[in-house]
């Protein structure tokens, strides 16, 4: 195993200073200069020369990459030029956002998805699998942004005045605060958002969790309800699909016949024997769903008016702050290698007859 | 493959010798096709692509719009932004239905609609009664201390000014109060707003008192010692238009003394500005005048044998129309201003008492004590006839120009004069809806397919060639996918864009190269598959050229995975493709594309659901042809998992 994972983190490395070449081209390649879009188009040349400087603009691309790896190695991303401040601090404040949405949509499309292909190959080609599967394949084709606005539209206005009532955008209601639980604890911690409370406090369910807020972790939740639906209903009709697909495939083999015959109670039977073993391809899925949760991710964040790490990327790239555009595609991309890294290693947990080597 | 099982050539059928014979088995495609042909979903799919098809290619004539034609010209006024759909199943309102009525109950002495359309007035007896426009409902009832000879809404809705006995009442509509009372000695029968409600005026049969909205006073009184047959305010307030015995005045609004005189030989029948008051129009006897407005000299005179009256403008300056009509008796006739020529003559077939160009001249009233007609005001065709059985108080046009106001002495309604209808509503820019989502199934189906086809094409060149020649250039091309497949899709889509600039073409590209890899790792893991096949070494050994054995001999056995791959590929393509254009950074306006087409409206999806439901529904149902399609696909090529 650890020989396994040796490799694999050994085979990592030439595609994450891939992934790094490509990041720091792509972010040279975008038209327009940083300068005049950073200060405006009435810049001078000097005041350009002189921020190129600072930024380091005006040294040649190959001395720029070195001193780019190097800051990167060192945990330095730079400093953004449009906000003027680190990309790390800019991190910790959006990369919450996300994580948290993420969280709440992959929860929504696993405690849905699942029992819903659960149901649909237990009652294998009722009316029950035939809208499941229908609803499933309707699901995949639906445009994020549009399940987003439709969503909006139906829970915050068209059932205005009913308990079903949600908030169609933003993260918490105009005006509320959670206390960050590091004041709420009395910790002495500085000001600087740069740290891993800060981090911690930025999730504002956890949050609100850790400081027993509980009306501040209703009203989070509430306005998570929404788009986590909109990002989730894809993974979600993908995990439903899966499960029924690999369920049915298990149910049919020798060893739930034996369980049947030994008396094991159906939900046993199903649950114990059949769904164990089935899981397997869908935890592969779910993996490779938090991939495709990023690009999603920059959509519903537009629709919701949310500022997470999908809305800064969009906002950097058409905006062409360079360093904000590198530091959160690689962290993104980084975070892609990693993810596929552990839903490999935990294939191989989950199933023994797969031996990493 | 063989086809027969050759029999024994000494067969002797009577013995119990047995010859076997397999059917031919057809061939690859053909099977795979019927296995298709077996499953709903996949003919669903079918369907649903055949229709999609079939919109696409005979767009210009399901299409009842040109999607980019904004519709506010011939004959489409009346047409407003956001106007929600009409399914016609459902029953639309066509022209001559009511909209919306209020029925006060008493007799009515005086109506108005107000100036955006949403709310309607009428006063009866003590009260002034308010009705939502759009919906009918009674909203509130202004009591007063006599009877209401007249009432006037201000420009933004938000106030009414009504005069009653000796007073001058306004009301505030958002707090349901009076606001302030003001005397007008002798009683007023005529109250008007200006056009940026600063001022306003009052008016008996022989004064017209001037006030200020700010102060709240008195400007100016002007007396005429003939009868007041016309007061109306220039389009900002500064001037005054009277008319009494056979002098039209102007007034300034400022200090209320006589700006200028135009004299007539003969007592006039009517005075009115034109909408941008460059112009005053006269009717005296048979002569019909045309006065500048700024050196008050006559432009035009138009002799007609019969007696003028109701002499009012049909005018479209945006449209370069500027048209004058006058009723004589039954009839009444436009002239065009600026040959003077006549353009139109319209029997009413009654004494004609009003009459009114609509707001962009595409139509024309004309009213008589019972009957209000409604005329093409190109063509002069009669597009509507309304009959009241109670005598008819006023009619004037809808702002939006959709429909006319009716007042009659026991009811007030709204009834609609075009009979034009919109499947899916009316976008922001005043198009046709449906058209744009008919046009857009075009280019999502183009997007679709030529995306995938690019993808395909170079991920299995790169794919193909990655695996059959093996060793580092494997590593190196496979290393570069991996690297590209490191990054979630739609971002490296948007920088891609951003570096190649937005468009269409450019968003197109950019989803071509960030499905590459999908295809070169299906392409790659299909020639390793059948790279080894003795067919294959077969071939190499007869020194066929690599080209040749690479796509000649194995690319062929490794096609079926690629199909299902590209299938579904072309759904999540144009799923991508609307997200780019939603984004801003594909399809740009006014491209009829559906995901731009949702983009543009997103913000007023609280307002207008139905401009982001219609494109999203498109686009659903086009990706789920291409999924169902897919997945039948896959499960006809592979019949394991065929259940």
């Amino acid at each position: 195993m650890t020989g396994y994972l040796l490799r694999r983190l050994t085979l990592a490395i030439p595609v994450l200073l891939g992934i790094l070449f490509v990041t720091f081209s792509l972010a040279r390649l975008l038209p327009g200069d940083p300068c005049h879009s950073a200060l405006g188009e009435k810049a001078t040349p000097e005041i350009c020369a002189a921020f190129n400087e600072r930024y380091g603009l005006n040294e040649p691309i190959p001395e720029q990459f070195r001193i780019y790896l190097r800051d990167v190695l060192r945990g330095d991303l730079g400093n953004s030029i449009k906000f003027g401040r680190p990309v790390t601090e800019l991190m910790v404040e959006r990369l919450p956002v996300t994580l948290e949405l993420s969280f709440f949509a992959m929860t929504f499309a696993v405690l849905i998805g699942i029992p819903l292909g659960i149901v649909s190959a237990y009652y294998h080609n009722s009316a029950a699998d035939v809208v499941t599967m229908i609803g499933a394949n309707i699901g995949v084709s639906m445009p994020v942004f549009w399940l987003g606005l439709m969503l909006s539209y139906i829970f915050g206005v068209a059932l205005k005045d009913t308990p079903l009532w949600l908030p169609p955008t933003g993260r918490l209601t105009a005006g509320r605060i959670i206390e960050p639980f590091y004041q709420a604890w009395g910790l002495d911690v500085d000001g600087s958002a740069l740290t891993l409370p800060g981090f911690i406090a930025n999730i504002n369910t956890l949050n609100a969790l850790l400081v027993r807020d509980w009306d501040g972790f209703v009203d989070a939740v509430k306005h998570m309800i929404l788009p986590a639906m909109a990002l989730g209903t894809i993974p979600m009709s993908i995990i439903a699909r899966m499960t029924r697909s690999s369920l049915l495939e298990v149910l049919g083999l020798n060893y739930v016949r034996t369980a049947r015959a030994k008396g094991v109670h159906e939900l046993g039977v199903v649950v114990r024997h059949g769904l164990r073993n089935a899981l397997l391809p869908v935890v592969t899925i779910i993996g490779l769903s938090l991939g495709s949760l990023m690009s999603g991710a920059v959509l519903t964040e537009t629709v919701f008016g949310l500022s997470g790490v999908g809305r800064i990327l969009y906002d950097s790239i058409t905006g062409r702050d360079y360093t904000v555009v590198q530091g959160f595609t690689l962290v993104i991309a980084v975070m892609f290698v990693f993810i596929n890294l552990i839903v490999d290693t935990l294939y191989a947990y989950l199933d023994p007859r797969i031996r990493l080597e | 493959m063989h086809s027969t099982e050759p029999a024994s050539s000494n067969l002797d059928l009577a013995a119990a010798d047995v010859a076997i014979i397999t059917k031919p088995p057809k061939s690859l495609w053909r099977e795979t096709i019927e296995r298709l042909l077996r499953k709903p979903s996949a003919l669903v799919g079918l369907g649903l692509l055949g229709f999609l098809v079939t919109i696409a290619i005979f767009a210009p004539f399901i299409a009842t719009h040109d999607p980019l034609a904004v519709l506010l010209d011939v004959p489409e006024e009346g047409v407003a932004k956001r106007d929600a759909p009409c399914i016609h199943l459902l029953g639309c309102p066509g022209a001559g239905d009511v909209l919306v009525k209020g029925v006060p109950g008493e007799p009515v002495a005086a109506a108005a609609l107000s100036s955006t359309n949403s709310l309607m007035a009428a006063a009866h007896g003590k009260t002034i009664s308010v009705w939502n426009a759009s919906n009918g409902k009674l909203l509130m009832s202004l009591e007063h201390d006599g009877p209401v000879t007249a009432l006037d809404w201000s420009p933004n809705d938000q106030k009414i000014l009504a005069a009653s006995g000796e007073e001058l009442y306004i009301w505030d509509i958002n707090r349901r109060a009076l606001s302030r009372t003001l005397e007008h000695e002798g009683g007023a029968s005529l109250v008007r707003w200006n056009a940026d409600g600063t001022r306003f005026l009052s008016a008996d049969e022989h004064t017209v008192r001037l006030w200020d909205t700010l102060a709240w006073t008195l400007v100016a009184a002007i007396e005429s010692p003939d009868p007041l047959l016309a007061v109306q305010w220039n389009q900002n307030g500064t001037l005054v238009l009277t008319a009494s015995g056979s002098e039209a005045k102007l007034w300034n609004a400022f200090v209320g003394t006589e700006v200028a005189t135009l004299a007539h030989d003969v007592p006039l029948t009517s005075a009115s500005f034109n909408r941008s008051t460059n112009r005053i129009l006269t009717t005296s006897g048979d002569k019909l005048y045309i006065w500048n407005a700024s050196t008050f000299q006559r432009e035009l005179t138009i002799d007609h044998v019969g007696t003028l009256a109701n002499g009012t403008w049909s005018e479209a300056i945006s449209r370069g129309i500027q048209n004058v009509m006058a009723s004589d008796g039954d009839t009444a006739y436009v002239w065009r201003v600026t040959t003077g020529e006549q353009v139109l003559a319209l029997e009413h077939g009654e004494p004609i008492v009003q009459m009114g160009g609509s707001p962009l001249a595409t139509r024309i009233f004309t009213r008589s004590e019972h009957t209000v007609k409604v005329w093409d005001a190109k063509s002069g065709d009669r597009v509507l006839t309304i009959e009241r059985d109670a005598p008819i108080l006023q009619v004037t046009w809808q702002s939006s120009g959709g429909g006319v106001f009716v007042a009659t002495s026991d009811e007030i309604s709204v009834v609609k004069t075009s009979d034009y209808q919109y499947l899916m509503g009316i976008d922001g820019n005043l198009r046709d809806q449906f058209s744009r989502v008919v046009f857009g199934a075009r280019l999502s189906l183009i997007v679709g397919l030529t995306t995938v086809t690019l993808a395909v094409i170079i991920g299995t060149i790169s794919g193909a060639v990655a695996g059959y020649v093996g060793g580092w250039v494997d590593n190196v091309i496979m290393r570069i996918m991996d690297v590209m497949l490191a990054f979630p899709p739609l971002i490296l889509a948007i920088a891609v864009v951003t570096v190649l600039g937005p468009g269409l073409i450019n968003a197109l590209l950019a989803i071509s190269v960030v499905f590459i890899p999908a295809y070169a790792r299906v392409a790659r893991s299909g020639v390793l598959a059948v790279k080894e096949e003795d067919f294959v070494t077969a071939d190499r050994v007869l020194g066929v050229s690599h080209a040749r054995i690479l796509f000649r001999r194995i690319m062929p056995n490794a096609l079926a995975p690629l199909i299902v791959q590209a299938t579904l590929g072309i759904g999540t393509a144009i799923l991508d493709a609307a997200a780019l254009s939603f984004l801003g950074l594909g399809a740009q306006p006014p491209t009829p594309e559906w995901g731009a087409m949702l983009g543009a409206e997103r913000n007023q999806v609280f307002t207008a659901p139905h401009l982001v439901f219609y494109p999203g529904i498109a686009i659903m149902i086009t990706v789920l042809a291409f999924n169902l399609l897919g997945d039948g696909l896959r499960d006809a090529l592979d019949p394991r998992l065929d259940r």
